[in-house]
C-alpha cells in the first residue's frame, strides 16, 4: 500500500505554440492523503488546471505533452498506464468536476442516460441496477423529483442543478479522489454555498480526497485542510490553511491576500495590490519567476531559482528571502 | 406601487436637494415576450426592473448588488438610456464648471438633442474588457471616439488628450497605436476607463468592472477607480455581484432581488446590521478569506432557485425562498421600501437586525 493516495513528482507539462514552448506546469511536486481536502489556488495561467488535466491524462498531444514526472496514484504510476487502463481510472477512481456544467454535459442526451452510461462503464451492474444507482445519486445531491428528472435534458436544469448533476455523476462510482476545477465559479454566491457544502459533505461521507482548484481564496479558506499556491507553473508555497492565511511566507501569497477585499471589515483606502502582471511562460524570467513583481527581490532572486523548502514556520516555501522577511509586520508598502 | 418619499421634502420633481446628482423614481423596464413569426403577438413580459427608486449624492459611490438576473445591469442601462425604460423618471442634476448647480433634467424623458448632451456627463465602463473594445481600432481611436462623436477639438488636440488620459489610467502614452489584443485584461479595462473619462463626465456607471479580472489585477483597478474619483470628483454607480468588493468601494449599498431593491443603506450598516432576510442569506454565503473566521460561521442556505422574472411571485418577491415568510401575508401583500432607521431602507414585513458577517 502506498503511503499517499496521490504523489506527483516533478511534473512538467509543456504546450507547443507558434510563438514557442509554453511551460504551463514546470516542476510541480506534491502529495495528497486519502480523505484530505487540498486547495490549489492561483491566478489564470498559473498552471493549476493543467496540473489537474495532467493527473487525469487529458493533455492531448501533439499540442500538449507531459515531458517528465511521475504521478503515483494508489500505488501505480498513472503516466505508465495504457489508455484502456486510464479509461477505468477516469470517472472510476478519480472523478473530475469542471467549471462549466453546461459544456461538461452532452446537450442531446437526457441526464439519466448520461449518468447510466458512466455507471455502466465503471461498475459491473445491469442497466436497471444502473438506473437505480443513478436515481439515488440524484437524490443524494438533493435534486427534487429525481426519478422524473432523469428524463430531462441538461438545458432544463438551472446552473446550480447542472452542477449537482455533475457531482452526482462524479461521485456515483465512489472515487478515491475528486478533482473539482473551479466548480462554483460560474454560479451565484448563494448557489455556491449550496454546492460547496453539498459536495464536501458527500466527499466526507465517502472519505473521498478532494483537490479543489480555484482562484477564490475565500472558498479554500472555508473548505480546505491544506493549500498550495501556484504561480507561473510552479508551487510557491504549501501549508495548512492556517499557515497560508495567517502567516504567509511567500511575497506572492502575501500580496494575493493583500489584494483581497473582505466582507467582514472595512479596509483602509487602498488595497495592497501586486504590481505588474504574470510573466510569459514561453520565456519565464530568470531566477525567481515572481522576481520582477516582487518588492523584496535582490540579486540572488534574479540569478537562482528558489526551491520549495521547509520554513521554520511550518509550511514549505519557495523564496530565497523567506527567512529574513517578516511579512506579518508589513501591511502597506506594496504599490500598484 | 410603493412610494419612496424622502424626509423633509415632497415627491415633487424639480425640487432636488443640491447635493443629489441622480434620483431614480419608479424605474420600470419590461422586455416583451413575443410569439409567432409573421403575426407577432405579445404573450407576456420579463419584468427585469419593477419600480426601482433611489438617489445618489454628488461624489459618492453607490453599490448595486444582487445575483444574476436580479436586474442590476438593466437598471444601470435604463438609467443611461442604453435601454429604453418602460416607465419611470431619472433626474440628473449636474454641476457647471463654475460650481453652480444646473436645473435637473429627466434622462428618461429627454429628447434626442438633450440626451446627446447628457451623454457627456453620464458614462459607463463595461464588465468584459474583451468584448467592449473594438478589436480593429487602435487605442488612440478607441479613447478618442467619444470626442470625435461629440466633435470636440481638432485631431491634434484629441491625440494630446488621449495621451494624457492613458497616463492618468496608468498606461504608457506610447501605446496609442496598439490594438486591444496586445494588452492584458487589466490593461484593457484601463483603456475602457480612459474612454469613459474622455468627455470629463460627472457620473459613471461601473458595470462589474473587475469581475473578469484576477484578484491581484482587480486590486490594481479598484485602486485606480478610487484615485480617479478623488482626482476628478466623480460619482459612481458600482454594479457588482461580489459583496466584498462592494463593501470596499461603496459609501452606500442597495441590494436587489428579482427587479426590486430590498434593502439600501450606508455601507457599514448594511454589512454590520442587515435587516432583510435576503441580505442575511446573501452575506452569509460569501466566503471570507480567513479559515478561523470561516470555521465559526453559519451559512443560511436558501432553498431552490430564483423565480423566473417573467412570472414573479405575488406579494413579496422573496417569499418563495424566505425562511421567515408567513402564508397569507408575505405571499399576498407586497412590502413597501420603508426607512426603518435613519437612512436604512428595507422592504420586508418582518425586518430584524441579524449579524451574519
Amino acid at each position: 500500500m502506498a503511503e499517499h493516495l496521490l504523489d506527483v513528482e516533478d511534473l512538467r507539462t509543456y504546450f507547443s505554440t507558434e510563438e514557442g514552448v509554453v511551460k504551463a506546469v514546470d516542476g510541480v511536486s506534491f502529495k495528497v492523503q486519502a480523505g484530505e481536502r487540498r486547495g490549489v489556488v492561483g491566478e489564470s495561467g498559473c498552471g493549476k488546471s493543467v496540473t489537474a488535466m495532467s493527473i487525469m491524462r487529458l493533455i492531448e498531444p501533439p499540442a500538449g505533452e507531459i515531458v517528465t514526472g511521475t504521478i503515483q496514484f494508489d500505488g501505480r504510476d498513472l503516466l505508465k498506464l495504457s489508455e484502456a487502463e486510464m479509461q477505468h481510472v477516469r470517472g472510476g477512481e478519480i472523478a473530475m468536476i469542471f467549471q462549466d456544467p453546461m459544456t461538461a454535459l452532452n446537450p442531446v442526451y437526457t441526464v439519466g442516460d448520461q449518468l447510466i452510461e458512466t455507471i455502466l462503464l465503471h461498475q459491473d451492474v445491469s442497466k436497471s441496477e444502473a438506473r437505480d444507482i443513478a436515481i439515488s445519486a440524484l437524490n443524494d445531491v438533493q435534486i427534487p423529483y429525481a426519478k422524473n428528472r432523469m428524463e430531462d435534458y441538461p438545458h432544463q436544469f438551472s446552473g446550480g442543478m447542472r452542477q449537482r448533476v455533475m457531482i452526482a455523476m462524479g461521485l456515483s462510482c465512489e472515487p478515491k479522489l475528486l478533482i473539482a476545477d473551479e466548480p462554483t465559479t460560474a454560479l451565484d454566491v448563494t448557489t455556491q454555498a449550496q454546492i460547496m457544502s453539498l459536495m464536501l459533505d458527500l466527499a466526507d461521507e465517502r472519505n473521498t480526497a478532494v483537490l479543489l482548484i480555484t482562484h477564490d481564496l475565500g472558498v479554500v479558506a472555508g473548505f480546505c485542510d491544506t493549500i498550495q499556491v501556484m504561480y507561473a507553473g510552479t508551487i510557491v508555497e504549501r501549508g495548512t490553511a492556517d499557515e497560508i492565511f495567517h502567516n504567509p511566507q511567500h511575497p506572492y501569497t502575501w500580496g494575493l491576500l493583500g489584494s483581497m477585499t473582505r466582507l467582514d471589515e472595512t479596509q483602509q483606502d487602498r488595497l495592497n495590490s501586486v504590481r505588474g502582471a504574470p510573466p510569459s511562460l514561453i520565456n519565464p524570467p530568470r531566477g525567481c519567476r515572481f522576481g520582477p513583481r516582487c518588492d523584496f527581490a535582490t540579486d540572488i532572486c534574479r540569478e537562482a531559482v528558489p526551491i520549495l523548502h521547509q520554513s521554520p514556520e511550518g509550511q514549505k516555501v519557495a523564496c530565497h528571502r523567506a527567512s529574513e522577511l517578516d511579512l506579518k509586520t508589513l501591511t502597506v508598502g506594496v504599490s500598484s | 406601487m410603493t412610494d419612496t418619499v424622502y424626509k423633509g421634502e415632497t415627491a415633487e420633481t424639480g425640487a432636488l436637494p443640491e447635493d443629489v446628482i441622480l434620483r431614480v423614481n419608479h424605474l420600470v423596464k419590461e422586455f416583451p415576450i413575443n410569439r409567432g413569426v409573421f403575426f407577432k403577438k405579445q404573450v407576456g413580459a420579463v419584468h427585469a426592473v419593477s419600480g426601482v427608486s433611489f438617489q445618489v449624492k454628488r461624489g459618492e459611490t453607490v453599490g448595486l448588488v444582487g445575483e444574476s438576473g436580479c436586474g442590476k445591469s438593466t437598471t444601470a442601462r435604463s438609467i443611461l438610456r442604453l435601454l429604453e425604460p418602460t416607465s419611470g423618471e431619472v433626474w440628473f442634476q449636474g454641476q457647471s464648471e463654475d460650481g453652480t448647480i444646473d436645473p435637473p433634467v429627466d434622462v428618461a424623458g429627454a429628447d434626442r438633442e438633450t440626451l446627446r448632451n447628457l451623454r457627456r456627463e453620464l458614462q459607463i465602463v463595461f464588465q468584459d474588457p474583451y468584448a467592449s473594445l473594438n478589436p480593429r481600432m487602435t487605442v488612440a481611436s478607441i479613447v478618442a471616439e467619444p470626442m470625435t462623436v461629440h466633435d470636440i477639438g481638432t485631431q491634434a488636440d484629441r491625440l494630446e488628450r488621449v495621451k494624457h488620459l492613458l497616463q492618468v489610467v496608468g498606461l504608457s502614452p506610447e501605446h496609442t497605436n496598439r490594438y486591444p489584443h496586445e494588452f492584458s485584461g487589466g490593461q484593457r479595462q484601463r483603456i475602457g476607463v480612459a474612454r469613459a473619462l474622455a468627455l470629463n463626465p460627472q457620473f459613471m456607471v461601473l458595470d462589474e468592472p473587475v469581475s473578469a479580472l484576477d484578484v491581484s489585477i482587480q486590486a490594481q483597478v479598484l485602486n485606480l477607480m478610487q484615485d480617479l474619483q478623488d482626482e476628478f470628483g466623480l460619482t459612481y454607480l458600482f454594479i457588482a455581484h461580489d459583496l466584498s468588493v462592494v463593501r470596499h468601494i461603496s459609501d452606500r449599498v442597495a441590494v436587489m432581488y428579482l427587479g426590486k431593491i430590498v434593502e439600501m443603506t450606508d455601507r457599514d450598516a448594511l454589512y454590520d446590521r442587515p435587516m432583510h432576510p435576503y441580505t442575511h442569506a446573501l452575506l452569509s454565503a460569501v466566503p471570507i478569506p480567513d479559515p478561523t473566521v470561516e470555521s465559526t460561521r453559519k451559512r443560511i442556505i436558501l432553498e431552490g432557485d430564483i423565480p423566473s422574472p417573467s412570472s414573479p411571485p405575488p406579494g413579496c418577491r422573496f417569499n418563495t425562498r424566505c425562511p421567515k415568510a408567513e402564508a397569507g401575508k408575505c405571499d399576498v401583500d407586497e412590502p413597501p421600501l420603508q426607512e426603518l432607521e435613519d437612512g436604512h431602507w428595507v422592504a420586508c414585513h418582518f425586518p430584524e437586525v441579524v449579524q451574519v458577517v
